[in-house]
């Protein structure tokens, strides 16, 4: 449904429509948070992002667009919450760090997604062999334009390879590999 | 889930997103599209477990560096060539595949710009009989090889009806026949055009009438080819 449709609805008293709201942020923020913090610190900072959305939504001037203001939210409690962590991070021993490190969740790994995956990388890197050297790059911690100066691309030619390796990744992955690729 | 991307132009920066290769304003931009792009939210929702294995999976990333050191790794020129002329695009956009019909195309044309190139120039001397009571015949030199272009006139010509053109050697032998000649204009002129293997050195008759040859109207012309 169109989130201004679900906004207004929300705005004028429907309990439905602001859980649906509320749906509606918590996904996006998450996405976001996830991103920007790793999954451990988000979750919390995501309930508290939609909560003040919630709180003032109302309170909106009309001429305030409701997306572009949640997103300024958000990024207003990352900020902040990333300004916290850099203060804490130095007053915290090199022990403490090491134990928040292993006692840190880690993602439980399918067997079976991994080997899928291992064996489309191996295939695709016939078609685009500068794919895993892109992506080797990132994991070496090697910065955008770094990566553009080794692969000899341009930073929207990057994209663009990362795009459609992302798609013909994807479709490896729900298809199998193609054997006339 | 909806089909399609809001913005695509935007939507393109997903992996490098993903991946964390964006700068901060691409960054902010992307997660302002992420707002209202439902697509982009689907796809980022089910990629977030491959991404994660991409970036920190210890076997996966052994494996890309493999790859990546495989792929960075020289080859040899045939190989480089190859790769050039075959790589694995669309059949259609394959070098190898281009060139090959680049060469249909052209070397027919080439053959036949080459084969009027390679054709001789026809070396030619234009003869001009004209009817004449005096007992000399005329002589012309034709250099060996050299073919022969033959004008003359038929006064009883009419248009529609057939023209028969008989040449003979001093021997009586028939050089040429036509018992439809067409090649007359509007003045009742001709020109018959012979090639060199048939004419050697000796006098020749050529006699021009109608088809049946009614002795009245029959021209002759003589002369001589000298070589």
């Amino acid at each position: 449904m169109d989130i201004q449709i679900i906004l207004s609805k929300a705005q004028n008293g429907d309990k439905t429509a602001e859980s649906e709201l509320f749906r509606f942020l918590h996904v996006r923020f998450s996405l976001v948070a996830q991103k920007r913090l790793g999954v451990q610190d988000a979750e919390d900072l995501v309930n508290d992002a939609c909560i003040t959305v919630l709180e003032k939504y109302r309170k909106l001037p009309p001429e305030t667009q409701f997306e572009p203001w949640a997103y300024r939210v958000l990024r207003n409690k990352i900020g902040s919450h990333l300004r916290d962590q850099s203060v804490r991070k130095k007053t915290v021993e090199t022990t403490d760090r090491i134990e928040e490190y292993e006692n840190s969740a880690v993602t439980p790994v399918d067997p079976m997604g991994r080997m899928a995956l291992i064996r489309c990388l191996r295939k695709m890197s016939q078609v685009y062999p500068r794919y895993a050297r892109a992506v080797n790059l990132v994991n070496q911690g090697y910065t955008t334009d770094e990566i553009c100066q080794r692969l000899r691309l341009k930073r929207n030619n990057l994209y663009i390879l990362l795009f459609r390796c992302r798609n013909w990744l994807n479709s490896c992955l729900e298809h199998g590999i193609q054997s006339d690729d | 889930m909806t089909e399609r991307c809001t913005d695509i132009k935007t939507g393109r920066l997903i992996h490098a997103y993903e991946l964390g290769l964006l700068s901060d304003e691409e960054s902010e931009h992307f997660e302002m599209h992420l707002m209202h792009c439902e697509y982009c939210v689907s796809l980022l929702k089910t990629s977030s477990l491959r991404t994660g294995l991409l970036r920190s999976d210890s076997k996966v990333r052994d494996e890309l560096r493999r790859l990546s050191e495989h792929s960075n790794s020289k080859v040899g020129w045939a190989e480089e060539l190859r790769r050039y002329l075959w790589p694995n695009v669309p059949f259609p956009f394959r070098p190898a595949v281009t060139l090959l019909l680049v060469l249909l195309l052209v070397y027919p044309a080439y053959l036949g710009l080459t084969s009027h190139k390679s054709g001789e120039v026809i070396s030619l001397t234009e003869i001009g009989l004209v009817q004449s009571r005096a007992a000399t015949i005329e002589s012309t030199s034709l250099a060996a090889g050299e073919s022969a272009v033959l004008t003359f006139a038929y006064s009883h010509y009419r248009p529609g009806v057939d023209v028969m053109v008989l040449l003979v050697d001093e021997l009586g032998q028939i050089i040429y026949e036509n018992h439809a000649f067409e090649g007359f204009d509007a003045f009742q002129t001709a020109r018959l055009f012979l090639p060199s293997d048939l004419l050697r050195s000796g006098v020749y008759r050529l006699q021009v009438g109608p088809a049946g040859l009614v002795a009245d109207e029959i021209e002759e012309y003589r002369f001589r080819i000298v070589r």
